[in-house]
């Protein structure tokens, strides 16, 4: 990154391949959407391109940049002014369908003992308990499990405390927990909204923007 | 547990499990990790949420991360230079008073030149060709003057012997208007078709650029060593153009110093990839047009689209033939998922007779689809070719008197890079301000 901050364009485009694809993950898992996650990810170089001036040596360029997708993502969302909605199309959203909370919906409502633990289902549900978390907790979630970033770190991105991730990160992993642990145990399909008390979805924010 | 439980137990359990997850994340130190580790060997419910905490963490490995699109790169790049481009404008757009001074400057200079150019005015007043041919040189060099900005540039490109290599550097004839003429009267109809676009170009720069790039051909014409600076700057012109549009951007960028420019320079020398891909010199062109003959006898060609292929005069077909080909090696590029880096010329905008990049520059096969002049001449008047060339000889496409043999003019490398087979000669495009005096 310093490169890039002295002007080296060869390293901003190093850069770019090595992050491309982490960002937009992160973005997708963010906003839903597969193309505007790449449209925010375009957003966030640029804007990493302008600020590069004020780029400190000291800080990790990880944290630096996601803190940038951070607020691309918000602002993003915000302009939305509505939840992230996943438009996957059929062929990329597995067995359940482009709509898979629907189908859970319906399915969860019958019994259906003999169902297999199908990867493809499986892969379905944990993107629906991810999609169900607020976009603080599935930031947090996303930065520590799989940028692998700290408590610190997460923090910096997120400009928040690290006692506030500690509290967002349990309250989400919380949430996942009850989410997906009866599927696991069980092959209970979890339902949108009601599958966790009322309790629970005060007590740990679930898909509520007051997650602090 | 217990004891807390005993006060508020729903914070109590909050509390563990913060500490549960935190033991997870690793974010406890050794004394706090001991602490749960023997919390959780004495208590079943404890033990029971780490198990289950950590059993759901792990069923997040299934979100999979697909890969970014192949196109995902390049389009972020060029997004990005194009947004630094525009950023540059806009600096230049905010500094008013020095523009003005510039301006100032300028205006006195040509106050001070009008007095020396005035014979020459008169003439071009009198001869609707001859502000073309006042100006030959310079249109003829129109795309490296742009591209180099300053005779310091090709100075510190000699001083670092950078495109100095097979230094071919011939001394060049000073030209008469009238052997200028000559040689403009004597192009064949592609190198007189990329002169008159480049006047275009030319006349349409601001009056500051104009006589920016003026100097600079004045600078580097009155030079000791015009020659070599001349040889420089052709080459590294050649190789300008085998960059991807990204790093061309960046090479152009005017908010950099001499030095970062020099330095930009030899980092993109460095690199391998794309940017050492040549031009398209006369080995790679019968190189193209053996791997074009060679699709076109490849079971990749049914009978049917062959025939029809035979059927077309020789440009139309080799054209047809050359989109097909593009096409063909684009898929089998995709599906060989080559590394950044190491694409097909076509990704990046530079296969050989494919579109150009951004720098607006195209191949001839994109002008019937935008240059309004194509199939006309330069206002739309092919019929008139008879007239425009006062000798009414037809074009000999003999090389350029006047000029050293070894170095073609620059116009001529960015004609079509094509030899097809059987491909019927080119028709002179008429031009109104190159008319019968």
């Amino acid at each position: 990154m310093l490169e890039v901050r002295d002007g080296s364009a060869t390293a901003f485009e190093e850069l770019v391949v090595r992050y491309q694809a982490r960002l937009v993950r992160i973005l997708e898992h963010m906003v839903g959407r597969r193309e505007l996650a790449e449209d925010l990810a375009q957003e966030v170089f640029l804007r990493v391109y302008r600020s590069r001036q004020q780029y400190m040596p000291w800080a990790k360029f990880a944290t630096w940049l996601f803190t940038i997708a951070n607020n691309v993502a918000s602002s993003a969302l915000r302009d939305g002014s509505r939840r992230p909605e996943v438009t996957l199309d059929g062929s990329e959203s597995g067995p359940l369908g482009s709509r898979p909370m629907d189908w859970l919906v319906q399915a969860s409502s019958s019994e259906m003992p003999t169902r297999q633990f199908d990867k493809a289902e499986l892969r379905d549900v944990v993107q629906m308990a991810m999609e169900s978390l607020g976009p603080r907790q599935r930031l947090a979630v996303l930065l520590n499990k799989f940028e692998g970033m700290s408590y610190a770190d997460i923090a910096k991105a997120m400009e928040l405390s690290p006692q506030s991730i500690k509290s967002l990160l349990a309250r989400a992993r919380e949430n996942l927990r009850q989410l997906l642990e009866p599927y696991f145990e069980d092959g209970i399909l979890p339902r949108k909204n009601n599958k966790l008390s009322d309790s629970a979805v005060a007590s740990n924010g679930l898909a509520t923007d007051s997650e602090e | 547990m217990k004891e807390s439980r005993s006060h508020d137990p729903a914070n109590d359990e909050t509390k563990l499990r913060e500490e549960l997850v935190a033991y997870l994340d690793g974010e406890l130190d050794g004394e706090q990790s001991r602490r749960i580790e023997q919390r959780a060997a004495v208590e079943p419910d404890a033990r029971r949420m780490l198990e289950e905490l950590d059993r759901t963490w792990q069923m997040l490995d299934e979100l999979d991360a697909r890969p970014t699109s192949e196109d995902f790169t390049c389009t972020t790049l060029e997004m990005v230079a194009l947004a630094a481009a525009a950023d540059a404008q806009k600096a230049k757009a905010v500094m008013p008073r020095r523009r003005l001074q510039g301006r100032l400057w300028a205006a006195a200079g040509l106050v001070g030149a009008a007095a020396t150019g005035f014979l020459v005015m008169t003439s071009l007043i009198s001869d609707p060709n001859a502000q073309l041919l006042h100006d030959l040189p310079i249109l003829e060099n129109f795309d490296p003057y742009r591209e180099v900005e300053s005779i310091d540039f090709l100075l510190a490109l000699n001083a670092e012997k950078l495109f100095t290599e097979d230094a071919d550097v011939c001394p060049s004839a000073v030209e008469t208007l009238s052997q200028r003429r000559q040689r403009v009267e004597e192009m064949s109809a592609e190198p007189l078709d990329e002169l008159l676009r480049s006047e275009q170009q030319f006349r349409a720069l601001s009056p500051q650029e104009q006589q920016r790039i003026r100097d600079l051909h004045d600078k580097i014409e009155s030079a000791t060593d015009r020659d070599i600076l001349r040889a420089t700057m052709n080459r590294y012109d050649k190789w300008f153009e085998t960059q991807p549009p990204f790093r061309r951007a960046m090479l152009l960028d005017k908010k950099k110093t001499l030095k970062d420019r020099i330095a930009t320079v030899k980092e993109f020398l460095a690199k391998q990839g794309p940017a050492k891909r040549p031009p398209l010199d006369d080995k790679n062109r019968r190189e193209l047009d053996e791997q074009l003959i060679n699709f076109f006898e490849s079971s990749m060609i049914n009978d049917e689209e062959r025939d029809r292929l035979m059927s077309l005069p020789g440009d139309e077909m080799y054209d047809s033939l050359s989109k097909q080909y593009r096409a063909y090696m684009l898929k089998q590029s995709k599906s060989a998922k080559p590394p950044h880096g190491d694409r097909p010329p076509g990704q990046h905008g530079h296969h050989p007779g494919g579109p150009r990049g951004s720098d607006g520059r195209r191949w001839p096969e994109n002008r019937d689809e935008k240059d309004p002049r194509a199939g006309k001449d330069f206002k739309g008047n092919q019929e008139k070719s008879a007239q425009v060339f006062p000798t009414g000889k037809p074009p000999t496409g003999k090389p350029p008197t006047g000029k050293p043999p070894t170095e073609k003019p620059p116009t001529e490398k960015r004609g079509p890079q094509k030899s097809p087979p059987e491909k019927p000669a080119a028709k002179k495009p008429a031009s109104e301000p190159w008319k019968e005096e």
